[in-house]
């Protein structure tokens, strides 16, 4: 009888301190892995900001397509109007035209541009 | 042909000082840090910080979006942005301040510090402060770089008496943005 009160609380003292640390360390989103809410054009996904109906796209992962108008360090314009983060940009030029994955962070009213950031090229 | 000269020079010069007008960059950073010895690392990175600075008044701008400052432990991230900061509420984290006296043309490689009077908005609540910064300039890019506290109180964020121990009472701020002309 005893022996089995200390298998028990043991056994569940392990689980509580189990659930506890993934709860407590549970990993990063993998923006890669998850599906895009919206797939939009650099243009239209501006166009959602500017008229107060971006609610669905904040902290979210979107997929948004235009045309490559700047670079600075590992970070991208597309058409003016997206700015685009990545961990490490990879080779490209402007004026290109290229499918973007990434989580939308909000609007930035300085430079008008809508910014997402953990990025990566569909395409 | 000396007018034409004459005229090519002014008319260059313009065109040069219409350029150097104003600075800017999208990829500014800030780092903060509360982190209180043998707790928990309590740090985060926004390298994604838009600042334009006017060279020809010194008046200087930034903007950071709270959503993308970046944790290391999820969970922090996630409290951070859900508890603290209400980032949905208030997406973004503001300064606007201006150099007195700023001249462009004595920059150099060499580090000089000048002070930095502004206003920080954070949470929609705004606070005078004199940031002391060092201005520099690298391979035609005017670098900002800065250090500073910033009390959580001031701006009305609340931290739970269950974590108080393991935050900072003052949060540590680090910002570097290195200019370009446009």
């Amino acid at each position: 009888m005893k022996k089995r009160t200390v298998i028990v609380l043991v056994s569940l003292f392990v689980i509580t301190v189990i659930v506890g640390y993934s709860y407590l360390y549970k990993d990063h989103r993998d923006i890669s892995e998850e599906e895009a809410v919206e797939v939009l054009t650099a243009v239209r996904i501006s166009e959602r900001f500017t008229n107060g109906n971006s609610k669905l796209l904040l902290n979210n992962v979107v997929t948004v397509s235009g045309v490559v108008t700047e670079i600075e360090g590992n970070s991208l314009v597309l058409d003016q109007l997206v700015s685009c983060s990545f961990s490490e940009l990879p080779e490209l030029n402007l004026h290109e035209i290229i499918v973007v994955k990434g989580r939308c962070v909000g609007y930035d009213e300085l430079f008008e541009l809508v910014k997402l950031d953990q990025c990566l090229i569909l395409k | 042909m000396r007018l034409l000269i004459i005229a090519s020079i002014v008319l260059f010069n313009t065109f040069g000082l219409t350029a150097q007008g104003k600075f800017s960059t999208k990829t500014g950073n800030i780092t903060f840090e509360a982190s209180v010895p043998s707790f928990e690392e309590v740090k985060a990175v926004n390298g994604d910080v838009g600042a334009i600075l006017n060279t020809d008044t010194g008046e200087f701008v930034a903007l950071a979006l709270i959503k993308g400052f970046r944790f290391k432990v999820a969970l922090m991230e996630e409290h951070f942005n859900e508890n603290y900061m209400e980032s949905t509420e208030h997406p973004k984290a503001v300064f606007k301040g201006k150099m007195d006296n700023f001249n462009p043309d004595v920059l150099t490689e060499k580090v000089i510090r000048v002070q930095l009077p502004g206003t920080i908005t954070i949470r929609g609540i705004s606070q005078s402060r004199v940031i002391p910064v060092g201005l520099s300039k690298v391979d035609g890019k005017i670098k900002i770089t800065g250090s500073f506290m910033l009390n959580p109180e001031d701006f009305d964020i609340k931290i739970p008496s269950i974590v108080r121990n393991k935050i900072a009472e003052s949060v540590d701020v680090f910002v570097e943005f290195n200019l370009r002309g446009e």
